[in-house]
């Protein structure tokens, strides 16, 4: 009894305990029970919804190729680089090309776009002077069209975020999951979520070495700790942290798992921009899309997620070296590869492009365009979360032309007085379709700062003036192109008493000209007067209809260009004059595609016909005489005649403002020189921004200008003495366009000859 | 060239300064085309005064009677069929953006801009139908065919548009 009596106290102490035990551990259990289903509750709303937003990309114009096609092997090639296409001695897979003499041998990688899947093929591209001669590819010997994946030229960041291009896991290169389950997680496929094997494992190797070697931590705990936690270091986070990945083990398979770490590690940090998983990281660290990754660049990779600062590539370059070659040495060591192709992959070099031009733009200023753009049709949100691809007309090849020619011609003034405060801008469009397919913001390539193409709003001088002879030009009873005007001075009194003087820029008075010649001169006494004859209001209707939205007050002033323009507003008005008068809004974007490739938007050509053809094709053949014989001239010391160019200058007070707007058949380009101060420059429109201009035709290599003729236009022989009618043999006969009607009265004709003498007193005054 | 703080002009008048005029060079009428001698020999001197290249051939080029589709170069051709499939199909935006990249390699190819009118259409944009149409206009000289059929299609922009009397215009030009 006393021993039960004492019996009794114990075991009702460890009743007592073991109640308590059982109820805590009830209560444990309930809590954990309640952990599990709120973790739970996390881990599904995470990874069944959408796991990542995604700033948008912005895509360049994919090049096209079909026979007869204007493209020299040498842009070809320096696209395929720059597409990051590797030169093999034979091609084997996408992304590879050969090269022989005249022809390029390529795997293309194919891609999604706006009308359609562009399939990867081979095909074979053979060139001929400039031009591609023809293509095939290896089902059709005769293929009619084929077109590269575009390039990417940017992205639609917010000011601090994660960037990603998502992966399928059947898109990972060989030996990519081998490798990181090798180095990170050997028995992945084997565990639940955590392994008390490589815990011990860690613990094992920490102890023995004196250091944290090992985390032990199993590739879904690391996916759990960079979805949901934070990166503080404690017992709790590592319990969550296991508990969690349990769940997740539960909740979805290995392949699912495994995808969502390929897309979510972190590789690398670009300025504000961190670079997320395997996509990303191998189009930033090698410009190659990551199923074309070899061994050595695998291993490169797998190796940086220990430590992606610590082993950068491009800063670090023989740490990064190391860790890959002790990578190679494990994946040869656990036989993923054999001790043959790991010391291969041994002998590569690192191979990392030069830079990561993802995210710190190339082409600020183009994208800018684009940026204004699509935030009028979305939202910030939409643009920087949900991975819209938006497709656009950049073409990079001209915009390297571009750059070059602003560089080049700006490194020749270098030395003129106030030279290196100049700055330049530039855009370059295609006058039928209204695409913008190049941009500069400044004489800076790569430099993102103030666009001046967008935003530089500069008085725009003689640019001006083929607005007053189109306006002339449409009445085709009064005015032809061989109407005669005066060249003379004259002063206008405005309402508040003030005159307006204007002046010829070399004070010059050139007496009687035909009106061609005063656009082509660019002489402003006759110019102002044609002006004024048919009234400021007259001409600013006109300068709205070529699609200028600028309240302007009908000051005469006007007329010769002290109204302020930006480039790309002058390129939107001279677009219509190159166009046969249809005004086409300027676009930069065709189309938008969501992130899985569904068509989104579209920005359709769009075309309004704005004036009589007849009119304008009288203006574009002036405009050719601007760069035949008058202020545009020197274009042609660069340029064929053949080319047929048509354009104007412009200069204002003091060549504060160096202007050149013009165009062939296929290409328009404006450029603007001046100081960012608005301070004197030495640089007239001639002489600096037509510069640039022929200089980058020269490079551009464009279509002659070929006007299709209006049916109300008619070619008129004339005497170029009188501008009188007469007959083709005559001494001085020469042919003008007119519109129908307005040809002038003939003379009388060539029955007495005029006297040579006479002929000769002109050709003075036109030497002169 | 700063604007200037008077308005519309009120009255034009010879500058004061009679001497400007005086000693201004004789009135010489400049030539409209420089004399021989005076232009290097290599450009062609047809029988447009400039360099500029005689606008006849772009009407020679094109002549043929019906505009058919083995005209066309291969691109373009393989362009409109693709976008004939997608039209066919219901794609209308799909088939816009073929013919938008046919457009891209022959801007000046009618037929082109004649079927991506005929989408317009089809997508309820009657307007742009008849832009587009009117601009292929101008470019299908010599081709009676497609002009018939473009002043066609200008008459069912019109009529979508409800403009009638337009539509019986252009329908006469389609006929004639």
């Amino acid at each position: 009894m006393t021993s039960r009596k004492r019996s009794n106290p114990r075991t009702s102490y460890i009743r007592n305990v073991l109640g308590w035990l059982i109820k805590l551990s009830l209560v444990g259990l309930v809590v954990l029970a309640g952990f599990a289903v709120y973790f739970d509750s996390i881990i599904q709303e995470k990874f069944s919804g959408r796991r990542w937003t995604i700033p948008a990309k912005v895509y360049a114009r994919p090049l096209e190729l079909f026979a007869g096609q204007k493209l020299t092997q040498r842009d070809f090639l320096a696209e395929l680089d720059a597409l990051g296409y590797r030169r093999q001695g034979k091609v084997s897979g996408p992304g590879e090309i050969s090269v022989a003499s005249n022809r390029v041998e390529l795997n293309t990688r194919g891609f999604q776009f706006f009308d359609g899947a562009e399939p990867a093929r081979r095909l074979q591209v053979r060139f001929s002077g400039d031009s591609v001669a023809g293509l095939s590819s290896a089902a059709d010997s005769n293929l009619a069209v084929a077109r590269l994946e575009p390039m990417m030229i940017g992205g639609i960041y917010p000011a601090h975020n994660e960037d990603r291009i998502l992966i399928r896991l059947d898109q990972a290169p060989p030996h990519l999951v081998d490798t990181l389950v090798a180095v990170e997680d050997r028995d992945f496929f084997e565990h639940f979520g955590v392994s008390p094997k490589s815990i011990l494992r860690a613990l094992w190797v920490n102890a023995s070495s004196g250091r944290l070697v090992q985390g032990g931590s199993t590739l879904t705990q690391q996916l759990v700790k960079n979805f949901y936690l934070t990166n503080e270091r404690s017992l709790t986070r590592k319990a969550t942290e296991a508990m969690m990945a349990v769940l997740l083990e539960l909740h979805y398979d290995k392949q699912e798992i495994l995808e969502s770490y390929l897309n979510e590690v972190f590789l690398g940090q670009d300025g504000n921009r961190a670079i997320h998983g395997f996509g990303l990281a191998s189009q930033y660290f090698f410009n190659v899309p990551l199923n074309e990754l070899k061994l050595h660049q695998v291993a490169l990779l797998v190796g940086m997620v220990k430590g992606p600062t610590y082993y950068n590539p491009r800063r670090y370059p023989e740490r990064a070296l190391q860790r890959r070659n002790l990578i190679l040495d494990l994946l040869a060591e656990l036989q993923v590869v054999s001790p043959e192709v790991a010391a291969k992959a041994k002998e590569q070099p690192l191979g990392v492009t030069q830079s990561g031009t993802l995210a710190n733009t190339s082409f600020p200023a183009f994208t800018d365009l684009v940026k204004r753009q699509l935030r009028e049709d979305y939202r910030e949100e939409d643009l920087t979360e949900e991975g819209l691809r938006v497709f656009t007309s950049f073409d990079p090849i001209l915009q390297l032309k571009a750059e070059k020619a602003m560089s080049e011609t700006l490194k020749r003034f270098d030395g003129r007085a106030g030279s290196a405060q100049v700055e330049g801008s530039m855009v370059v469009t295609n006058p039928e379709t209204g695409e913008v397919l190049a941009m500069l913001g400044g004489r800076e390539p790569g430099y993102a700062g103030f666009n001046r193409a967008l935003d530089a709003v500069r008085p725009i001088g003689s640019l001006i003036k083929p607005a007053i002879y189109l306006t002339a030009l449409e009445r085709p009873a009064s005015y032809t192109l061989t109407s005669v005007l005066a060249d003379e001075p004259f002063s206008v009194k405005g309402v508040d008493g003030k005159i307006w003087k204007p002046q010829n820029y070399d004070h010059k008075i050139h007496g009687s000209v035909y009106l061609y010649q005063a656009l082509a001169h660019s002489y402003n006494l006759s110019t102002a007067r044609l002006g004024l004859e048919i009234g400021v209001p007259a001409v600013l209707k006109t300068l709205q209809r070529l699609g200028i939205e600028r309240d302007w007050p009908a000051y005469p002033s006007i007329l010769l260009g002290a109204g302020a323009l930006t480039p790309v507003e002058v390129a939107g008005m001279y677009q219509t004059l190159a166009n046969g008068g249809f005004n086409t809004p300027l676009r930069g974007i065709r189309s938008v595609l969501t992130a899985d490739g569904e068509p989104l938007k579209r920005y359709p050509f769009q075309i309004q016909q704005r004036f009589d053809a007849g009119a304008i094709y009288l203006t574009q053949y002036a405009m050719q005489r601007v760069m035949y014989e008058g202020t545009g001239r020197s274009a042609y010391n660069k340029l064929p005649k053949s080319l047929g160019l048509a354009g104007k200058t412009g200069t204002t007070n003091d060549s504060r403002d160096s202007w050149f707007a013009g165009f062939t058949q296929d290409l328009l380009a404006v450029v603007w020189l001046g100081r960012d101060d608005n301070g004197k420059t030495s640089l007239t429109g001639a002489t600096g921004a037509l510069q640039v201009w022929s200089d980058f035709m020269y490079r551009a290599s464009p279509l002659p200008l070929d006007m299709p003729e209006p049916g109300n236009i008619g070619h008129t022989w004339i005497d170029a003495n009188s501008g009188l009618g007469t007959e083709a043999n005559c001494p001085g006969a020469v042919q003008m366009p007119y519109i129908r009607g307005s040809e002038p009265t003939p003379g009388p004709g060539c029955g007495p000859q005029a006297p040579p003498g006479q002929v000769m007193d002109w050709v003075r005054g036109w030497l002169q | 060239m700063v604007p200037q703080a008077s308005s519309v002009p009120l009255q034009t008048f010879p500058a004061p300064d009679s001497s400007a005029i005086s000693t201004a060079p004789p009135i010489t009428m400049a030539p409209v085309t420089p004399d021989n001698t005076n232009v290097p020999q290599n450009i062609p001197q047809p029988s447009v005064p400039t360099g500029i290249p005689p606008t006849t051939t772009s009407s020679n080029r094109s002549s043929g009677t019906l505009a058919a589709d083995e005209q066309l170069d291969g691109p373009v051709l393989a362009l409109l069929t693709t976008a004939q499939r997608q039209q066919g199909g219901g794609d209308l935006n799909g088939a816009a953006s073929s013919l938008e990249r046919a457009q891209r390699i022959a801007p000046r190819e009618p037929q082109v801009l004649y079927r991506l009118a005929q989408v317009r259409l089809d997508q309820g944009d009657a307007a742009q139908a008849e832009q587009l149409s009117r601009r292929a206009l101008s470019y299908s000289a010599g081709r009676p065919a497609l002009q018939a059929n473009l002043w066609e299609l200008i008459a069912k922009a019109r009529e979508k548009q409800g403009d009638a009397a337009g539509a019986a215009q252009a329908r006469q030009r389609a006929g004639g």
